[in-house]
């Protein structure tokens, strides 16, 4: 929601400093949000200064080895370290990105930032509530849908449905796109984001599926699709390459469909 | 104009309603397009020129048709961007429900008022024609 004050919480002070021990080579500073709202009045930036000689080539390798050398208190979300869970998305130098496929030796900037999702409620440093989130995934009904009887075997498409679904499927779940959304920020409450709305289109352009109307029915409101100005960020930032500024323009399209009319009218 | 909006497990229930403004918004602005060429060309044209000239396209009736839809679709497209504004940044659906009011009201006066200065000018220039 749009508020013209910073809530509490909001205004980062300087925290501590760990130098890197003396004679370390190839050394990266990393400035990295700390928060716990239990504890902590305000969050700070704690800067840790590491040698890259000393771990791995990602970020995430970076993280786990601040967490477990340096400082064990630092909290963030990790599991599969290979950009297929979206458990470790984090806003790495001012962008959406997942930690575990993002090379320290691709930051431009001696100094990394390292800081949450934007704009969600932090539960402890790097780590958000993501609840609305899933919440907003969970409405757009994320399941086959249909009105013939379950078949011996699976059910069929041609290889052209199928190429359909290709750069749809693919999403993790990781929330980079909807938390780098602008109207995301102001309105998620309800605007339910590019997340959800590339899923929905998902399931309508699925084959498959027959309840293609009324997931349209469920989406069209003001808020829920048509807060999407097509700012394009979504793009911009999504580890797996996917477009849901796209996928909700297509969704658009269908809404104003001249056969959506016709099927809405006899509805 | 929609009440509250009504929530399940914190997600929004749908509305039922957005895709006709959207469809207006993009016909108005398709409109637009070939419109603002006209003007801008006319415009042009007549700058400089002497009073008979602007008699006679004031009294050419095509001009004066295209002059008011160009006038209606400007302020029916400057209304629905203004909604979208004030639908992005208030986040108290009472008062986006009176500020858009307020913006309808504002350009339906306005569009009436270049209606009728065009209609005015135009019985006034051919008159004097």
């Amino acid at each position: 929601m749009v508020q013209l004050n910073l809530p509490r919480g909001s205004k980062p002070t300087t925290g501590k400093v760990h130098k890197a021990p003396a004679g370390a080579k190839n050394v990266k500073s990393y400035k990295v949000y700390r928060y716990d709202p239990e504890v902590d009045a305000d969050p700070r930036w704690d800067t840790y200064e590491v040698s890259s000689d000393d771990h791995g080539p990602m970020l995430l390798d970076a993280l786990i080895h601040i967490k477990n050398t340096i400082d064990p208190t630092l909290s963030f979300r990790r599991s599969c370290r290979e950009g297929i869970c979206g458990s470790c998305s984090m806003n790495i130098d001012g962008s959406n990105t997942l930690a575990c496929t993002k090379g320290w030796d691709e930051c431009k900037s001696h100094n990394i930032t390292i800081a949450p999702l934007p704009h969600q409620p932090v539960v402890k440093d790097l780590v958000t509530d993501l609840s609305l989130f899933y919440a907003q995934y969970d409405s757009i009904q994320p399941y086959l849908q249909s009105d013939v009887p379950d078949p011996e075997k699976e059910r069929l498409q041609t290889p052209e449905e199928r190429e359909k679904l290709d750069g749809l499927y693919e999403c993790i779940l990781c929330a980079c796109c909807s938390t780098s959304c602008p109207s995301y920020w102001w309105n998620q409450e309800e605007y339910i984001g590019p997340a959800a709305l590339l899923g929905a289109y998902r399931w309508i352009s699925d084959s498959r599926d027959d309840a293609t109307q009324k997931r349209l029915d469920d989406l069209e409101d003001p808020f829920k699709l048509y807060r999407c100005h097509t700012i394009m960020n979504c793009a911009q930032v999504c580890p797996k390459g996917l477009n849901p500024a796209k996928a909700i323009a297509e969704t658009k399209k269908l809404m104003v469909a001249p056969s959506r009319k016709k099927e809405k009218a006899s509805a | 104009m929609s009440a509250a909006p009504k929530f399940k497990n914190n997600v929004k229930i749908s509305e039922r309603h957005g895709a006709g403004e959207w469809k207006l918004e993009k016909a108005l602005l398709l409109l637009l397009m070939p419109l603002s060429v006209w003007l801008a060309s006319t415009g042009f044209t007549l700058a400089g020129a002497d009073a008979a000239a602007v008699g006679a396209w004031f009294a050419n009736k095509l001009n004066v048709g295209l002059a008011i839809v160009t006038a209606l679709a400007f302020f029916g497209f400057a209304y629905l961007a203004w909604k979208v504004i004030i639908e992005d940044y208030v986040p108290a659906p009472s008062s986006r429900k009176s500020l858009s009011l307020v913006a309808l009201i504002v350009f339906v006066v306005l569009a009436a008022a270049s209606v009728f200065f065009i209609v005015r000018a135009a019985a006034a220039l051919a008159a004097g024609a």
